[in-house]
């Protein structure tokens, strides 16, 4: 006899480990079954007679059945009882008969309905109960869906803050009709500190960096992240702020700002920016994430969107699943010599399981500064260069009203925390004066992550446009978590 | 089968149904530890790679009070398996890259990378690399490149293919040995300094390939050869050494592949490379307009910048490529084919410049080429080779050097240079098995060129017993050959040895009579020449240790032809003794080497020249006596090394120049440079000097020599150390470093040291010590510097309990300093401390110091100054993991207006100074570990507030 919470895996890891390949199988099995029972003997069925108590949404579910060939209510039947599994009758049982005059007898069990109690964690997660329970997207009182345990764990896989070390399981109340999702999530190592910061009093010259990165700040969810260094012509520091649930409500806010200081052209003309922003995001359902942002500059106001879908098994080198991210900032309340602007920008990874330990990576990211005619500075503008973009070029070397890329990966994963990749990445993007047009970009290089106890190292070679490849880019990271 | 599995499931219907009432029951006290029902872990979850990724990372940070200094490192290694037979090995090694545009670089900026897949049947290498190539006779090729390399491999075959770029030249160099010189044979012409690509070089001596670390190291940084064991080469032994050097003007490109087949009966190789200057890089990089136009024009005439500028090198082109064939049958018949071609471009960019092309071939067929000819009997077999005169035989030398210059003149009687045209050698020889181990070969060689401009013909009749008790050889040698004069020799070539036994007797000699005659020129004195060489001695082989001693002597006479009086006359009488011992035991671990040769020369007289080397260490630290004994004797041509200061922020480093007496101090709180380690003080050129150095480190502990178990002797430790170094580049020669410091004033430069200790330390908690010492020291510089130091050292501790420690120090020393200025003066400094301890780890020291020195200069003028300390240290000490303290001094420095050397009063200036000193060294983590330093001087002795902050960050994974 095979354990309930082992069939509960099973049925889990058909749904979501194996991906698209594993999925299609049983709409493949239906079709060949289709034309299976086409081909042969044609059993239909006639009429469906119901026995027991059942409601007319019953009826009309399964109504669809009569007149197809005599399988098919099988998958009709998968439907409806993943429907009440989905809604706290989590032990809903449809049994069936055909008799031969192609006559269903369906006889529905829907037993009784069961509740959430707030989700466990066996493991050590370093984080508050309370904001585990949160973290889990399961709300105690609410009907258990088997579904929201799966699209959970995925959730809480993803997030970053925890390493999955055994399946989760369920476990019932004694006394009342309550299930408790009980997860074993360790406490992962993802957040890293590094810094460094100097003054010469004799030039007056202030020179660092700082690379902070803490996720899960002392278990309540929030977190901090700090970037900033200093280059030859170049400043940059930016930050955020994560404080979860403001006043009990689904709501985050989030503060953020951002610094920057750049020297370009041949007479060294100096550019800044200083923005702060102040927003809210919250999650809706397991995958989505919107915000809305207000925020100040030393030259105008802006808004913003932000929307993000993520469905990525893990956080750290995933295998599967689909990260989406979209923004739009309306910038206005400018001086007149600039004009108010829009930019959209938008970017989106997928990964997609090959064969064994081969994965696939599409990504593809897109922005634009509207109306295309727009007065802007050209801190205003987006940066191109650097493992976010255009890989084949160094960091951060050029600005551009509006580019587009698509990169096509293949990666070799192998055990959890080893990725070798092969990328190719065309592209275009518009260049600044005095060039005019689109201009083509080519990036293709090799990559390597691995993760190794407390370490994340990160190396990739990208080279660009058929250049020497003496000139191509050697990127390289190297991060203690902890 | 998932298929399958999945269609299963859905006929028999099964929907996924709870069944509530078997899930366990929750119980809240599993979120105890330990209390949690175990359930099997999810494997796929936790499954690591065998692919392990280690290195570092260190950052240091230096705040001074001028500037701020940044140094940062990395190195980053990934090895193991990818799957059961792919092997993945990857390096990146990053120094000194700003902090702020650490996240990339170009291929061309990081030090040193590469990434390298194996498998049984691919190979992909990515980045750094060395090709190596010596599949074939007649050129060889061997290049560290920037690139990619595949390879592939199946059955009997495997390919390679290489694409680099690099920034070295290729040198060849020969040169003669220097009699009693073992060490520092500069590889650069002029001594001057070459940076040599590691692991670059070749080295053979009188034709035999040398092995890197046994038989030589080279000094890449600076290029200097230093031979190692008891090889050392005299005035008639042919060094020969090919090296790559980084030359940053001469960018190239290299293509190479080669090919090989390696049936049991058959091997065959191909391969071929092109290696060329990259224009592209150098129009970009290197050459002006100006150049290139020049380049452009070049017609093969003269080539001289009208400009200052250096010379400008004509970018070229070399390809070769050659096929080799091996086949053998029932293994003794074997025949070795092999052709290669050479063509060069000595101006890829003019096209009315092109180059030499020419061809080369080689053969060896034998009817037997098994050592023990146990088929049959006899073997015949016919080795030459033909070699176009423009196929370039001296670069890219392959496995067969046949031509080489040393063998032509000690086999042949042929000089390299006095070698032109086609070059032809054909040799037939035969070997005969005429007993069991005793074998009899005979052989005609003959060497000419296609012309006859010259020519030479060698004929041999030897014999071998080759016994595994005894291996003996002897050969008669006929030589005659035609170049500048007509010569004809015959030679006598002895050698045995006993090869097993505790006592190994060995013996070779070499006789030779050699006639010359002249070809019809007139004026040309003739000469007979006799010439005997000679070394025989015994080797005491056991396990653990050995003894060689042997005695050599080389003679030649010689007279002249035809003359009435013909005397025979003494042309070279050397004599040869050289000794060596090796020893491991238990107790002992001795290495030694001793060389001694005399010889008169025709010339320059007599001569000795003494080598010499032995290291020894005896004893262990619970033994009653350990120490070491090292001692080296030699010429060289290694100029001195001297401590390197790099120039750093102001205020940022540790070591500070006075001025005054011209001379770095280091450990000072505000100091402009940085040690950086030793280098080679080029200012002074390469010349050559006679080397010695000696040193000793001796510890007695009489209670174990004597079993002393009470008393006084009891808790003794006696000890001192000698150490000495000297070197003489005015022709003097050092058998031993100087000994006293009027020894060391005589020669050009060393440095001088002894020590003496005394330890007591009582099992209540009482020690004492007392040590008196002196320094000399004499550097060459463009000034005469000349530094001696006496001290007397003498400390007492007693630990009255756990908590509570008292020490004391007392020290009294005299310097005489010659350097800029002559200043002589005396220092006398006493200090007095307390310890408390508390609350695990915490440490209170309240301190105070006194020191007073006096002194004057040359024109009698004097200086004295006295320095008050009162000081406070907190620290805190756990586990070795976290160390911290701060420590609080006042100064009070009273010199009445003197100018004083800094060092006499520890840096400090008239006045009043307070120093604060904070320190924390923290270990994280067994990976990462973190320290801090900070220093704050100020009073009305600083002329500002100096501070200093120094950090550094270092993580190993």
């Amino acid at each position: 006899m095979i354990d309930v919470n082992e069939r509960l895996q099973m049925r889990m890891a058909r749904d979501s480990r194996a991906g698209w390949t594993l999925s299609v199988l049983p709409f493949l099995a239906v079709l060949l079954l289709a034309v299976l029972s086409h081909a042969g003997d044609k059993c239909r069925i006639a009429s469906i007679a119901w026995e027991g108590e059942h409601s007319e949404f019953d009826e009309a579910q399964m109504a669809g059945v009569v007149g197809k060939p005599c399988e098919a209510w099988l998958v009709m039947r998968d439907k409806l009882v993943g429907y009440y599994e989905n809604h706290g009758f989590v032990g809903a049982k449809l049994e069936g008969s055909l008799d031969s005059a192609g006559i269903l007898n369906l006889e529905l069990q829907r037993g009784v309905s069961y509740v959430w109690a707030g989700a466990e964690n066996l493991d050590s997660s370093g984080t508050k109960p309370e904001v585990f329970r949160k973290l889990s997207g399961i709300e105690a009182g609410e009907p258990v869906s088997l579904s929201d345990l799966e699209r959970s764990e995925r959730k809480l896989s993803r997030l970053g803050y925890f390493e999955k070390t055994a399946p989760t399981r369920l476990f019932r109340d004694p006394v009342r009709n309550r299930i408790f999702p009980v997860y074993s999530m360790r406490k992962a190592s993802v957040s890293q500190a590094e810094g460094m910061l100097t003054y010469s009093s004799e030039d007056g010259v202030w020179d660092g960096l700082v690379d902070v990165n803490l996720y899960n700040i002392a278990g309540t969810a929030r977190d901090l992240i700090l970037e900033g260094y200093t280059g030859d012509g170049s400043r940059h520091m930016s930050g955020s702020y994560k404080e979860p649930w403001v006043l009990g409500t689904n709501w985050n806010l989030v503060v953020r700002g951002r610094f920057d200081e750049e020297m370009y052209g041949d007479d060294d003309a100096v550019e800044r920016e200083i923005v702060g922003e102040l927003g809210v995001t919250r999650e809706i359902g397991f995958d989505f994430t919107v915000g809305v942002f207000l925020g100040l500059s030393e030259d105008g106001k802006l808004s913003s969107f932000e929307m993000s879908y993520v469905s990525l098994d893990r956080f750290v080198l995933p295998r599967s699943g689909w990260r989406i991210d979209g923004n739009l900032t309306w910038k206005m309340d400018r001086p007149d010599s600039l004009d108010n602007f829009l930019k959209a920008h938008a970017r989106m990874v997928k990964y997609m399981p090959l064969y064994g330990n081969f994965i696939s990576r599409f990504s593809g990211a897109a922005g634009g500064v509207f109306p295309t005619d727009a007065t802007v500075k050209r801190m205003d503008l987006f940066s191109l260069g650097g493992l976010d973009s255009f890989k084949g070029m160094q960091y951060h070397m050029l600005r551009s009203r509006s580019y587009g890329f698509s990169e096509l990966a293949v990666l070799w994963q192998d055990g959890y925390d080893l990725s070798i990749e092969v990328f190719y990445q065309p592209g275009l993007y518009r260049p600044m004066p005095p060039g005019h047009g689109w201009a083509r970009e080519q990036g293709y290089g090799l990559g390597f992550t691995q993760y190794r106890g407390n370490w994340s190292v990160n190396i990739y070679y990208a080279m660009r446009n058929g250049e020497n490849y003496l000139d191509g880019i050697v990127g390289f990271g190297l991060k203690t978590l902890f | 089968m998932r298929l399958s599995v999945c269609l299963a499931l859905l006929a028999a219907g099964c929907a996924f149904a709870l069944d509530v009432d078997s899930l366990p029951v929750w119980n809240p006290d599993y979120l105890v530890r330990g209390n949690a029902p175990l359930y099997p872990s999810d494997t796929t979850d936790v499954s690591r790679s065998k692919l392990e990724t280690h290195g570092y990372k260190t950052m240091q940070v230096t705040v001074g009070d001028g500037g701020t200094q940044v140094d940062q490192e990395m190195r980053l290694s990934i090895q193991g398996f990818l799957t059961d037979d792919v092997y993945v090995d990857a390096l990146l090694s990053d120094v000194d890259r700003k902090a702020g545009d650490q996240t990339t670089a170009t291929l061309q900026e990081v030090d040193q990378i590469y990434f390298r897949v194996e498998s049984p049947h691919f190979l992909l290498h990515l980045g750094d690399f060395t090709w190596h190539d010596d599949s074939m006779g007649l050129f060889g090729f061997e290049r560290s490149t920037l690139g990619a390399m595949v390879g592939a491999r199946a059955g009997y075959s495997e390919v390679r293919g290489a694409v680099g770029t690099d920034e070295v030249e290729r040198y060849s160099i020969t040169f003669n040995g220097v009699r009693g010189q073992r060490e520092g044979y500069s590889l650069g012409t002029g001594g001057n300094y070459l940076s040599v690509v590691p692991g670059s070089e070749k080295v053979w001596l009188n034709g035999v390939e040398l092995v890197r670390g046994k038989d030589y190291v080279v000094n890449y940084a600076g290029g200097l050869l230093d031979f190692k064991g008891s090889l050392v080469p005299g005035n008639d032994d042919e060094i020969r050494v090919d090296y790559d050097a980084y030359d940053e003007d001469n960018v190239y490109t290299m293509y190479a592949a080669k090919a090989k087949y390696r049936h049991p009966n058959v091997h065959m190789d191909v391969s071929g490379f092109r290696l060329e200057n990259d224009v592209d890089r150098l129009k970009h990089n290197s050459w002006t307009d100006d150049d290139y136009r020049m380049l452009k024009k070049d017609d093969g005439s003269e080539f001289v910048r009208d400009d200052s500028l250096g010379q400008l090198v004509r970018p070229t082109r070399t390809d070769r490529m050659g096929a080799r064939l091996r086949v053998q049958g029932d293994h003794r018949f074997y025949a070795d084919l092999e052709t290669a071609m050479s063509r060069k471009d000595s101006n890829t960019v003019s096209h009315k410049v092109d180059g030499p092309e020419d061809r080369a071939f080689r053969w060896y067929v034998t009817s037997d080429s098994s050592y023990g000819l146990r088929k049959f009997p006899l073997a015949i077999s016919v080795y030459g080779n033909y070699i176009g005169e423009e196929f370039g035989s001296s670069e890219f030398v392959g496995t067969d050097r046949d031509w080489n210059s040393y063998k032509l003149v000690d086999e042949w009687d042929l000089d390299s240079s006095g070698i032109s045209g086609n070059l032809r050698h054909d040799e037939l020889a035969l070997r005969m098995r005429l007993w069991d181990n005793l074998f009899s070969t005979v052989k005609w060689g003959y060497r000419r060129a296609d012309g006859e401009e010259w020519n030479s013909s060698r004929a041999a009749v030897g014999f071998m017993h080759d016994a595994r008790l005894v291996h003996s050889e002897l050969e008669l040698v006929r030589v005659a050959s035609v170049q500048d004069l007509e010569r004809t020799r015959y030679q006598a070539t002895a050698n045995a040895e006993y090869r097993q036994g505790l006592v190994r007797p060995f013996g070779e000699m070499d006789f030779r009579y050699t006639e010359s005659d002249s070809i019809g020129r007139k004026g040309e004195p003739l000469y007979e020449v006799g010439y005997g060489r000679s070394l025989g001695g015994i080797a005491l082989v056991d396990d653990g240790w050995n003894v060689r001693e042997a005695l050599g002597t080389k003679l030649a006479k010689k007279r002249e032809r035809l003359a009435a009086d013909g005397e025979w006359e003494d042309s070279l009488v050397t004599y040869v003794w050289q000794q060596s011992a090796d020893a491991n035991w238990r107790y002992l671990q001795l290495n030694h080497m001793l060389q001694y040769e005399y010889s008169k020369l025709e010339e320059e007289g007599d001569q000795d020249a003494w080598v010499g080397e032995l290291n020894a260490n005896f004893g262990n630290r619970n033994e009653c006596i350990n120490g070491s004994v090292a001692y080296k004797l030699g010429m060289t041509e290694e100029q001195t090394y001297v401590s390197v200061y790099k120039a750093v922020a102001p205020g940022t480093g540790d070591v500070r120049y006075d001025s005054l007496t011209g001379v770095f101090i280091e450990g000072v709180d505000n100091g402009n440079f940085v040690y950086e380690g030793k280098g080679r003080n080029d200012s002074v050129g390469a010349v050559l000097a006679s080397n010695s150095a000696f040193n000793a480190d001796l510890e007695f502990r009489p209670a174990s020599a004597f079993g002393i178990r009470h008393g006084f002797l009891r808790d003794i430790v006696l000890g001192g150390s000698f150490g000495s170094e000297g070197e003489d580049t005015t022709g003097h020669h050092l058998y031993f470093p100087p000994v006293t410091s009027s020894g060391l004033k005589e020669i050009t430069s060393g440095t001088l040291s002894w020590e003496g200790r005394l330890e007591w330390a009582h099992p209540r908690g009482i020690t004492a010590s007392y040590s008196p010492g002196a320094d000399y020291e004499k550097t060459l510089s463009s000034y005469s510097y000349f530094q001696e130091t006496f001290w007397h050292e003498g400390s007492l501790g007693y630990q009255m309990t756990e908590n509570h420690y008292v020490g004391a120090n007392g020290r009294l020393e005299t310097v005489d300093l010659t350097a800029l200025q002559v200043l002589n003066w005396k220092i006398r400094d006493g200090s007095l401390r307390y310890r408390y301890s508390f609350l695990d780890g915490f440490h209170v020291e309240p301190g105070v110091r006194y020191r007073y020195g006096d002194g004057h200069d040359s024109y009698g003028d004097e200086f004295d100054a006295d320095l008050k300390e009162g000081s406070l240290r907190v620290g805190y000490d756990r586990d070795d993991k976290v160390n911290a303290f701060v420590q609080f001094a006042a100064v009070q420095m009273e010199s009445g207006g003197d100018a004083i050397p800094y060092q006499m009063m520890s840096g400090y200036g008239e006045g009043r100074t307070y120093r604060l000193e904070a320190s924390l060294s923290l270990d994280l983590n067994k990976n990462v570990s973190v320290a801090c330093h900070y220093v704050l001087r100020f009073g009305d002795a600083e002329e500002n507030i100096f501070q200093k902050l120094s950090s550094e960050a270092r993580a190993y994974f």
